[in-house]
């Protein structure tokens, strides 16, 4: 039961009989007046309980993309329906308006379109839908929350795919190298041309050329068919934020930059998300569109506040690929963290893999590094030398283990990380 | 973690499953402990205003049970025939005054009465008590009693009698304390009285029309039953068939100009608008503060600023005054910074870097040794200024 503002109105307006006729009796005769009134809207009302509510909603939408919640509204009752109802998304949904008019005849239904613009990745749900239908007069009315549970998958934006297409070009350019362009240009041998004057003469394909008249050179091209596993850590110290965004969110855009990459250049990619034990998992072998499968499984991806179990992931990286792999760590560069957990592991991953450590390198600290106006600003440049000074001899350590590192601010990650996947391809060390 | 929903949720959701009727009832149990407590409240302050009835927290009052009434000893004379009576005001006061012998007995310790006011109580009785009075009182009253001063907190002895009058002989002694007054009787004497005229705790005009007793607490309830407290008492205000016990309160506050009261011009009708208003606004409230439907809950994420362990450590290098360590980083990156900027192996000397740089800058090897090896700041100031000199030797030499 609530009343409207027409209610409050009505007895506002009973201030001109109490002031006229001042009194018990005007004062009795009003209320009695509205009350009665009020329980004949309320009795005239039609049930938010006869109500039917159906939703239909996009399967999954990317962050940043708006989409539209559609929820339709059947009147059982018989009698005319106005009502007011709210889809109760989470605030981080964006509804912006959530909350809408609506008039249904007996028996028929109408539908709301609800336009979300969610703010954040995830899952994103509704609990319940809330309908106040008034009566005829528009004084009083009965409200139902009805259960009615929905979700919204939000991908990963992707941002990072504007690099693609630069980035499918250098790759496509190591295809077809003779052995003299570049060194070591892949080891798979391609095919057969002609000689041409700058050709390495150790390419020359003597057989070959024996059986033809002409000088013949072999040409190679990268290598094909390797493993690339990108594993990806949601332990606690993926949840700092670096300009306004959490380290998870940008190991993520790196993620899919590479994959998408690897894939095209004819690798496999299998994805791991782990901090104690896995929590997200692709496969190369599942069929269907790769960076589907790898925005749907980065989704519902929350940093954990735990700490990574690192001994654990070679074993993780041994189930998922017996081979060599090309092994992408997906971590931060923090001192104490990383030589606990991973230095003490990654001996054992390196002697069996290539393995490329990245890390999204704070700006922040490049910043108070140079601000030198005050005595707390000198004091933050050293604490900020200190904290760059150990994040470099962590990367040494991780090189002298054999680890390659890949450390850049939010923005150059995945083009940076994209880059080493294809200096390592051209030098053939996957 | 995630409990999947299917996504395609065209399945139709009639109501909740419950009824009106239901759903009143869920409220009810929810708001019943609130009932329940709202219910005690109210019979909590119904019980505290009706149960108080007849009895005050007036000093002295007869109707006072407390420590510092005086209802045992109204009790006591009401169970002696006495007629107590206990008037609000000064015209109850004046007007008491009825056939028959009776006696006034007048507490003003705030004084609430003025002398006009004093002089209408002259002649209300045949006999007049004064507890405590002050000068004032004395000298509208009983202007052969004057006051004598306080009888000092170090008297801690009974007081004797030590007089002719009659009721204060019975009494033998009293507790020390309160006023004393000089007048024709004076009985109870301080034991440490100064010189001059002699003075007393008990003070009354020649015929006794008119008694001061200079300590009230003798008639308390806590302090009546010590010493002869009680049949002073008793015999100063028992001697009459009626008692009237008069305490002047703020009421009795004579107004030399009454001013006219605002609510008496206003028509009759404006107390009803504003209860009707008030009613208004009640459900003006309900309107809004109904909401529609439960709030929705949202998940928050954690916040955590990746730079926020170097401000820590930045402030703790600065309230614990880490210079040495401050400039020890600051040196270190920067040379290091310098050696790669200078195409030196990381694993050259101080030394070399200082004799690389100097072929690089314009200032001289001396200075360029001092500010990146030997230099040591030992305050804030030289830290700031230091520093700044490094950064400004690297912008330098990053120019060429």
């Amino acid at each position: 039961m609530t009343i409207t503002g027409r209610f409050v109105l009505l007895a506002f307006l009973g201030i001109i009989p109490v002031a006229l006729y001042p009194g018990a009796v005007s004062i009795l005769i009003w209320t009695t007046a509205l009350v009665l009134v009020g329980a004949l809207d309320l009795s005239l009302a039609a049930s938010p309980r006869k109500t039917g509510l159906s939703r239909d909603l996009p399967d999954s939408v990317r962050l940043t993309e708006a989409c539209t919640s559609t929820l339709t509204v059947r009147n059982y009752s018989r009698r005319q329906l106005r009502a007011t109802v709210r889809e109760a998304w989470q605030p981080s949904a964006g509804a912006a308006d959530a909350v809408q008019h609506v008039s249904v005849p007996p028996g028929e239904s109408r539908q709301l379109l609800i336009r979300l613009l969610p703010e954040r990745r995830g899952h994103l749900r509704v609990a319940q839908v809330t309908i106040r239908s008034v009566g005829p007069l528009g004084l009083t009315g009965r409200q139902v929350s009805i259960p009615a549970p929905g979700l919204l998958r939000v991908l990963p934006p992707f941002h990072s795919k504007r690099h693609l297409p630069s980035k499918l070009r250098r790759l496509r350019e190591l295809d077809g190298r003779a052995a003299v362009q570049i060194r070591g240009a892949g080891t798979e041998f391609d095919s057969l041309r002609d000689y041409v004057r700058g050709d390495d003469v150790r390419s020359i394909d003597w057989r070959a050329t024996a059986r033809r008249r002409d000088t013949v050179v072999r040409t190679w091209r990268p290598e094909r068919d390797r493993r690339v596993v990108i594993v990806l850590d949601t332990s606690r110290t993926s949840a700092a934020r670096i300009d306004d965004e959490p380290r998870l969110d940008t190991s993520i855009e790196a993620a899919l930059l590479l994959g998408v990459l690897a894939q095209r250049g004819g690798d496999r990619v299998d994805f791991l998300a782990f901090d104690r034990r896995p929590r997200a998992r692709v496969n190369s072998a599942a069929k269907g569109n790769l960076l589907n499968a790898l925005v749907k499984a980065m989704a519902p991806l929350e940093p954990e506040l735990i700490e990574a179990d690192w001994s654990r992931v070679p074993g993780q990286v041994r189930s998922i690929s017996s081979h060599r792999s090309l092994v992408v760590l997906l971590t931060s560069l923090d001192s104490g963290s990383v030589e606990e957990g991973l230095l003490p592991v990654l001996a054992d991953l390196t002697s069996q893999h290539v393995v490329v450590v990245a890390s999204v390198r704070d700006p922040r600290l490049d910043e108070m590094r140079g601000e030198r106006q005050s005595v707390s600003d000198v004091y933050r440049a050293a604490s900020a030398e200190r904290a760059l000074l150990d994040r470099a001899a962590v990367t040494a350590q991780l090189r002298q283990l054999g680890a390659e590192v890949v450390d850049a601010t939010p923005h150059e990650l995945p083009p940076h990380l994209a880059d080493m996947y294809i200096r390592l391809k051209a030098a053939g060390r996957l | 973690m995630a409990v999947e929903i299917d996504q395609a949720t065209t399945i139709e959701v009639v109501g909740d499953g419950g009824s009106a009727g239901r759903a009143a009832a869920t409220r009810l149990r929810r708001l019943a402990p609130w009932l329940v407590l709202g219910f005690l409240l109210v019979a909590v302050v119904l019980v505290g205003f009706f149960g108080r009835s007849g009895q005050d927290g007036v000093a002295l009052s007869p109707a006072n049970p407390a420590p510092a009434g005086a209802m045992a000893l109204a009790e006591v004379l009401r169970g002696q025939g006495v007629e107590v009576i206990q008037v609000e005001s000064l015209e109850a006061a004046a007007a008491s005054s009825s056939a028959g012998a009776s006696t006034l007995l007048l507490h003003d310790p705030d004084s609430w009465l003025n002398s006009d006011q004093l002089s209408a109580l002259d002649g209300v009785a045949d006999r007049l008590v004064l507890v405590e009075p002050n000068t004032l009182i004395l000298g509208e009253l009983a202007p052969s009693i004057r006051q004598a001063g306080l009888i000092p907190a170090s008297e801690d002895t009974p007081l004797p009698a030590d007089c002719g009058v009659e009721d204060a002989a019975a009494a033998g002694s009293i507790s020390p304390g309160g006023f004393a007054y000089r007048a024709d009787l004076i009985c109870f004497p301080p034991a440490t009285a100064q010189g001059g005229p002699p003075s007393g705790s008990y003070a009354a005009t020649a015929g006794q029309e008119v008694v001061a007793l200079g300590h009230g607490s003798i008639i308390s309830n806590e302090t009546i039953d010590q010493e002869g407290n009680a049949a002073l008492a008793l015999r100063t205000l028992g001697s009459s068939p009626v008692l009237i016990w008069y305490q002047p309160t703020a009421a009795d506050l004579a107004l030399t100009d009454t001013p006219v009261d605002p609510l008496n011009l206003l028509p009759d009708w404006v107390n009803l608008v504003m209860l009707w208003l008030l009613g208004t606004g009640l459900l003006a409230a309900v309107w809004r503060g109904r909401r529609l439907g439960p709030l929705a809950e949202e998940p928050l994420p954690v916040v955590v600023r990746a730079a926020e362990t170097a401000e820590g450590r930045a402030r703790l290098y600065q309230d614990s005054g880490s210079i040495d360590r401050a400039a020890a980083n600051l040196r270190a990156a920067t040379l290091i910074r310098l050696a790669a900027r200078l195409r030196l192996p990381a694993t050259s000397s101080v030394t070399e870097v200082v004799a690389a740089a100097a072929r690089h800058s314009p200032r001289s090897p001396a200075d360029l040794d001092q500010l990146l090896r030997t230099e040591r700041p030992a305050s804030d100031t030289q830290l700031v200024r230091w520093s700044q000199d490094l950064d400004a030797l690297e912008k330098e030499i990053d120019a060429r």
